[in-house]
């Protein structure tokens, strides 16, 4: 995948994309951990899910370089 | 050592009562934050760190979910405001009144929106109004590099939204969630207690009212509780369908029980107590379930049956025998209110047993539709005033800052802009602007030695910056943290940020900081003038806008589609009672007399729409559509203009309509209790009309206080 793309001539890092997904994956992720009475097995949910976000767009961001 | 152990013993150590917990812990959340964006906006090399910094004071607050809220729609907010600008600059940049005049035109827009909306979304509207004059201004002053300066100035923003709200969620979080399940539970017992002890005529009257008021409050602070934890707690999101139908629910259940309580009183007030013992008696076993209410979701649900029962009970034939003929409609209507107000009570009460499962059994499925919620009252022509009014003063600021050629004319603009919208809705918005001059006389006088004595001599060091920003930021997030002088602490903390936050490259001209400093004056001392003289926002003139909406809700009453209208009409009554009831500068009198207004048009509507539903649901009784239209019709005009005669008119009407129901031939059981039903409902629209016209100040209340 390219590092940056061009959008109307203005070039944007494809690190944002990333990051726009992986904040939608997390988002749709703690939602299921939450129908399914996850957080109970957490000692702190919002750390988890920042944690979880890390994981993600790290993860994403190393498919790029 | 567990938690609790371990924040017993730092209470200890510390000596804090827990709200000054909270104000210390926002206080340094509030300081790690703004460091935070700052240092990675320089890393980053944006060329202002000062705006990430002022974004993260902009949307601090002590409650995570507040945060969380603000920072979304404070990031949607720049970017659509980010686009516009960019579209005005390419358009009108080479001419500068265009480029103004679109510009204000722009800002009224998003204030008309963000006093139309006022929950969240009217924050976005604020936002995506003063963006176009953060990056426009400048762009448009050196177009050469628009692109880039709005580019930065975005990065900036979503970047101190970042910090703020990763800050303010993981470290030592203040949860609202909490507050909203307490909120949750002490609506159903106080509500539960109240129909009890109403019922069984043991509370003084004084009580009741006080706990009425309460109550109605309560719809209001719930929802916008729920829209702020929604972002917080995602055991909270995936009920948010149930949470929005639980509040229609309970407005439903209120507004119903205010109808028999006014049916009640009234049976009292002719010296009758006769009608008054038979209902109560009848509702004994109803009030021996709601005196015992329970104290959660889990127990809700052990409840449940038992009130199903109860409420089956009522709908027993009824031994009518030892009433009077002249009182009989009245016992009618008695007893069927006591049995809506049950079946409302029972989807009220199963919506709350939902709440203790992630996703609701068969046995607790919601009764009322998925779109069932709360729709804030949003009043058109005090939109159109708030947008006119953010217009005017930003074309007023900017005149005189092209006629004087001032170098600091897009500061003062942008403030006056700032000052229209976010006071929009504001019931104070002149004693709000005021608070914010003090604010700024605070910052304004303390940035100087600050930046010309204390900045230099710490030279480069990041770490030196912060902390010789502490003595000053201190003080000013600690009044921001205590409600009653937020108004103060806020922009003094926010105008610090940004007279004093260093640039890169860094400046240090007194001149400079002068005008900055007087930018920031004249543009509140225009937003104060359009507020309090050139286009009033308080006092009379709002009382009477909002008796103005409340009287178009009956009219809406009678002729809008049923579809959700119930829902739609309790609540923007509840919310412009709400609106009412903070209205200041008018007497205490005058606010009495408003509320009444909007109670009795409550128990109105509630009749109309029982009526109107009756009619539509049975096909037997359509011969009667001609009459109940005109009826309408001459409510309406009431409601439009209460005079004697238009009143006259309306019960003339509606005692033929009476009339003619009662004279209809129908044979099918389900139709003759549909005919019931439609009379008892007409029945109690013509109480109500008739109470009304006993209080003649209630329906033309607006007249009253316009003369």
């Amino acid at each position: 995948m390219p590092r940056e793309f061009a959008l109307s001539g203005i070039l944007f890092p494809s690190l944002i994309v990333v990051f726009v997904i992986a904040a939608a994956v997390t988002w749709i992720i703690d939602g299921l951990m939450a129908r399914a009475n996850l957080h109970r097995y957490v000692w702190h949910p919002p750390l988890f899910r920042l944690a979880l976000f890390a994981c993600l767009f790290g993860a994403g961001g190393l498919l790029l370089y | 050592m567990s938690g609790t152990d371990l924040r017993h013993f730092g209470r200890q150590l510390f000596g804090l009562t827990p709200p000054q917990r909270i104000t210390v812990l926002f206080v340094f959340r509030t300081i790690v934050s703004a460091a935070l964006a700052m240092w990675l906006s320089m890393r980053f090399g944006l060329d202002r760190p000062s705006t990430s910094m002022i974004t993260v004071i902009i949307v601090a607050q002590p409650q995570s979910g507040l945060v969380l809220a603000k920072s979304v729609y404070r990031a949607l907010g720049t970017l659509i405001g980010c686009g516009v600008t960019l579209l005005f600059v390419s358009l009108f940049a080479q001419y500068r009144e265009l480029f103004i005049g679109s510009v204000a035109l722009w800002v009224g827009i998003c204030a008309a929106g963000s006093a139309y909306f006022r929950d969240f979304k009217a924050y976005g509207f604020i936002l995506s109004g003063y963006t176009a004059l953060i990056i426009g201004f400048p762009a448009a002053l050196h177009t050469g590099v628009t692109f880039d300066t709005a580019l930065s100035r975005v990065s900036e923003v979503l970047l101190g939204i970042l910090c703020a709200g990763v800050v303010a969620d993981t470290v030592f979080p203040h949860r609202l969630a909490p507050a909203l399940v307490e909120l949750v539970r002490t609506r159903y017992r106080d509500f539960a207690m109240l129909i009890a002890g109403t019922l069984s005529s043991r509370d003084e009257p004084g009580e009741s009212a006080r706990r009425h008021a309460r109550l109605a409050g309560d719809i209001m602070r719930f929802e916008s509780l729920r829209a702020s934890v929604y972002f917080e707690d995602p055991e909270v999101r995936i009920r948010n369908p149930r949470l929005q139908q639980l509040n229609v629910a309970f407005m439903a259940a209120l507004t119903s029980f205010h109808a028999l309580e006014r049916l009640l009183a009234r049976q009292r007030a002719k010296g009758g107590d006769l009608i008054d013992r038979i209902v109560c008696t009848r509702a004994k076993s109803l009030i021996d379930v709601l005196a015992d209410p329970p104290g959660s979701a889990a127990e809700a649900r052990t409840t449940l049956p038992r009130l199903e029962s109860a409420v089956a009970a009522l709908s027993m034939p009824v031994d009518a025998s030892g009433i009077p003929p002249e009182q009989a409609p009245e016992f009618h209507s008695g007893i069927d209110l006591l049995r809506q107000l049950g079946d409302e009570l029972i989807t009220y009460t199963r919506l709350y047993a939902s709440l203790a499962h992630a996703v609701p059994p068969a046995a607790l499925r919601p009764a009322l539709p998925d779109s069932s919620r709360f729709t804030p009252h949003g009043d058109l022509p005090t939109a159109i005033a708030a947008g006119a009014r953010a217009a005017l003063a930003l074309v007023l600021v900017c005149t005189f800052w092209i006629a004087t050629d001032w170098s600091a004319g897009s500061g003062a603009a942008l403030i006056a802009c700032i000052v229209c919208c976010f006071f929009a809705a504001s019931p104070t918005p002149v004693l709000a602007t005021r608070q914010m001059m003090l604010g700024a006389v605070f910052s304004t006088l303390l940035s100087w030695p600050y930046a010309l004595i204390l900045q230099p001599a710490v030279g480069d060091s990041f770490t030196m910056l912060i902390v010789s920003m502490l003595p000053i930021m201190i003080p000013a997030l600690w009044l921001a943290a205590q409600p009653a002088t937020a108004g103060v602490g806020l922009p003094a903390a926010l105008f610090f940020a940004s007279l004093a936050a260093p640039q890169t490259p860094m400046i240090q001209d007194p001149a400079s900081l002068l005008n900055q400093g007087l930018s920031l004056f004249l543009g509140m001392a225009a937003g104060g003038i359009v507020f309090s003289t050139l286009i009033p926002a308080e006092g009379a003139v709002r009382l009477d806008r909002l008796l103005n909406a409340l009287r178009k809700q009956l009219s809406e009453v009678c002729t809008r589609p049923l579809d959700g209208l119930r829902a739609r009409f309790e609540s923007h009554c509840r919310d412009l009672q709400m609106q009412i009831s903070i209205t200041t500068k008018i007497s205490e009198a005058a606010i009495t007399d408003a509320q009444n207004y909007g109670l009795s048009l409550l128990e109105i509507g509630h009749a109309i729409i029982d009526a109107r539903r009756t009619l539509a649901t049975h096909a037997d009784l359509a011969p009667l559509h001609g009459a109940m239209s005109a009826t309408l019709d001459a409510v309406v005009r009431v409601a439009e203009q209460a005079s004697a005669l238009r009143r006259r008119r309306a019960l003339k009407r509606l005692d033929d309509l009476i009339a003619d129901v009662g004279a209809m031939h129908l044979h099918a059981p389900a139709a003759l209790a549909a005919r019931q039903r439609l009379l008892h409902a007409l029945y109690r629209l013509r109480a109500g009309l008739l109470d009304a016209a006993d209080h003649p100040e209630s329906l033309s209340a607006g007249a009253a206080h316009a003369a």
